[in-house]
């Protein structure tokens, strides 16, 4: 069921090279075929239903199930036709970048048009962005969302030749009455030889997952005590435990002026946990802090607040120890400056396209806010809770303390890597 | 036997010159992977979205209730999604009227007037009633909630639910993640009731009580107070997500969970105290407990 190939990445040089030896011996000096990967002859046919009126493969997920092909099958997913000399199968050769592992789904048209999909919960009116990683030696993929009011709508047609192994998305919006929709990805007719291998796919509406508890009032500072979590960025995104201070803004960036404070990692700082703030001013482009910076599992305590008019500072401290101010004052200027917030946030953040991020989890406890008077008060309670939705980002809580975690669908194992 | 040799020499070298081809080409191929890959990152740091504070696009008006001839009707959660809009309320109203008897339609700026789903009794205290109201999800992120009852007993009444705050998105439609439950703040008087949103989660102690009694502090105070755990000299594992309590598990019965908040019902005539638990669960459905 799995195709060995030498051209795989991500493998030793020495377990590559042995493989190769024995396979070059054997096959490749006689047949002269290397290179470009090749597809296997072991197929992991799909049962099913015989056209897009077939309800066999109703059940259907919030999510694109088995979207890497890491189990090594194509479970979850059908091939249409049924019949025929098409063939679907997972194979083992090229990582997709989004992903983890080297497994791929493959199909050969084998001189027909074939398809592979499978049904997935959608939520009517949402706007998505489908996304699928191919590439091919040459045949012509086409990535569809199929409806059973409106049938298929065809939404990229790409010819990608490996090397490139890239990313093909859709932007659709859900029709009225579509609860659920078939995502398919087509190969047009192609002589036998003929491939094209794909991973990674992703049906998402945004990429920004997001949970918090938030507070209204006027507000001249807010503090958290924030744990360093462990997240797996696996894409070139980020995840962030972060706390704000705020009001609504007509004229700034996403409509707030305001500040935030907390550690990053991944956006700008590749794998390493960073101390960050921004600011409306800032277009809340993050301004990660090189040194210090945080220990996982360490936690700090975060500082916002207001010493003066528009001024402002950002303090971090461990235990009774300060361990660093932003230099200077923090003011901010456009619209009217910023001089006490109307309301406070604590939040956690991962930002993943193709939700393969997972933001670890993060204990944000001590939540403080400060009056215009300069003291601090325990927050008791908020009034606005914020959760982009599981299995995204969760939070428990007191009335002082939350904790956020998570992922956007798709579970990493534990101890999976940061990187990309 | 040297023709053999020479052939097997020559094999053997064809075979490495083919070897190191194909290794060659693992490596070019690697190669080209990490370039692809090296493209893709860069193309998404170009876009990269940064890490911004998530807007808020609407809040409940600053008093979502009214009152008519010993009627008393008050909002107390507006939980919104795109898949639906969910209204929890507190109610007194003379014994001859029934929440049945009231026609609840919900009327969202610029759209037509939509029936509620669904309206059920959630709790009942006495004569204070705690109810659900279903709808469909907001048409936009601002949208404006008014609530519009009316019965044979009261006539036509009205109440402003929410108000839009951001006026920048406030057009958008709701994607995925535009999820958000608001609570009334504060406390108010029904019947012989008082009723207080006593947090988010299951809060047990009297949150109004606590807010008021807060005592000021010093930032040296509130470091002070801050260090319920340790500062580690050493790294350690960052905590398991924390389990949802047994209480919570019981009322979800498995289900995915949205949220859970606990209500303070205090008669004002006996001072007996319940808190009135509420889960929110994936599918819309409400649960509840009453807390003595």
């Amino acid at each position: 069921m799995q195709r060995e190939t030498c051209d795989a990445p991500n493998r030793s040089f020495f377990s590559f090279s042995i493989r190769c030896l024995i396979f070059l011996l054997s096959i490749i000096m006689l047949l002269g075929m290397f290179g470009a990967p090749t597809p296997a002859t072991t197929v992991l046919a799909q049962g099913g239903g015989t056209d897009d009126t077939d309800e066999s493969d109703a059940e259907a997920a919030v999510f694109i199930r088995n979207p890497t092909f890491e189990v090594g099958t194509t479970t979850s997913w059908t091939k249409r036709p049924k019949t025929g000399n098409g063939i679907l199968y997972a194979e083992q050769s090229q990582n997709a970048i989004p992903t983890n592992g080297s497994w791929n789904a493959a199909l050969e048209p084998n001189g027909a048009t074939i398809t592979m999909q499978q049904m997935v919960l959608v939520t009517v009116k949402t706007k998505y962005r489908l996304q699928v990683w191919v590439s091919s030696n040459g045949v012509t993929t086409q990535l569809i969302w199929w409806t059973k009011e409106e049938g298929d709508h065809v939404c990229n047609t790409a010819t990608k030749v490996f090397p490139d192994y890239g990313p093909i998305n859709c932007d659709l919006v859900v029709p009225a009455g579509t609860t659920k929709f078939r995502v398919k990805l087509r190969a047009l007719s192609a002589p036998s030889g003929k491939w094209v291998i794909n991973d990674g796919w992703s049906l998402s509406s945004q990429t920004h997952f997001y949970a918090g508890a938030r507070k209204n009032g006027a507000f001249y500072g807010v503090a958290a005590t924030i744990g360093t979590p462990i997240p797996a960025i696996r894409e070139p995104n980020f995840s962030y435990s972060t706390v704000n201070i705020l009001r609504s803004c007509t004229g700034c960036p996403i409509g707030l002026a305001g500040m935030e404070a907390g550690i990053i990692r991944g956006l700008h700082t590749s794998c390493i946990p960073k101390f960050s703030f921004s600011t409306s001013d800032l277009g809340w482009s993050n301004r990660p802090i090189d040194s210090p910076r945080p220990v996982v599992g360490v936690a700090y305590r975060f500082y916002l607040f207001r010493i003066s008019t528009n001024r402002w500072r950002w303090q971090v401290w461990q235990g009774m120890t300060k361990i660093y101010e932003h230099p200077g004052d923090i003011s901010i200027t456009a619209n009217g400056g910023f001089d006490s917030g109307t309301y406070i946030s604590a939040n956690g953040e991962v930002d993943s396209p193709n939700r393969y991020n997972d933001m670890g989890v993060s204990d944000l406890t001590g939540l403080s806010w400060m009056t215009s008077g300069l003291l601090w008060n325990s927050w008791n309670g908020w009034n606005t809770s914020l959760n982009t939705g599981p299995p995204y980002v969760r939070y428990d809580y007191d009335g002082n303390n939350i904790q956020v975690y998570g992922n956007n669908g798709n579970p990493l194992p534990p101890g999976t890597p940061c990187g990309y | 036997m040297h023709k053999f040799s020479l052939t097997c020499v020559v094999v053997v070298v064809a075979a490495f010159a083919g070897l190191m081809t194909a290794c060659s080409f693992a490596n070019e191929s690697g190669t080209r992977d990490s370039h692809v890959a090296n493209t893709q990152n860069s193309a998404l740091n170009n876009t990269a979205p940064v890490s911004e504070p998530k807007p808020q696009f609407f809040e409940l008006s600053e008093n979502p209730r009214a009152s008519k001839a010993g009627f008393d009707f008050s909002v107390q959660l507006v939980a919104t999604s795109p898949k639906q809009t969910i209204m929890l309320y507190s109610m007194t109203a003379p014994e001859s009227v029934e929440a049945r008897d009231f026609a609840i339609d919900l009327i969202e700026t610029g759209k037509s007037r939509e029936n509620a789903k669904e309206n059920s009794i959630l709790e009942q205290f006495d004569k204070l009633r705690f109810g659900v109201l279903k709808f469909d999800p907001p048409s936009s992120r601002g949208a404006e909630f008014i609530l519009r009852l009316d019965s044979p007993q009261t006539g036509p009444l009205e109440l402003n639910v929410t108000k839009n705050t951001n006026l920048a998105n406030s057009e958008s439609p709701l994607n995925e993640g535009d999820r958000s439950i608001i609570s009334r703040e504060g406390s108010i008087e029904q019947g012989d009731y008082l009723v207080s949103f006593n947090g988010f989660g299951l809060y047990t102690r009297n949150l109004q009580a606590d807010q008021a009694n807060a005592q000021p502090r010093t930032q040296e105070e509130d470091l002070k107070a801050a260090q319920t755990r340790p500062a580690a000299a050493e790294p350690q594992q960052t905590p398991a997500p924390v389990e949802p309590r047994k209480i919570t598990q019981e009322l979800a019965e498995g289900k995915e969970i949205w949220s859970d908040a606990s209500f303070r019902i205090e008669n004002r005539v006996t001072k007996e105290v319940k808190i009135l638990y509420v889960v929110i669960l994936e599918d819309g459905q409400v649960k509840s407990r009453i807390l003595e």
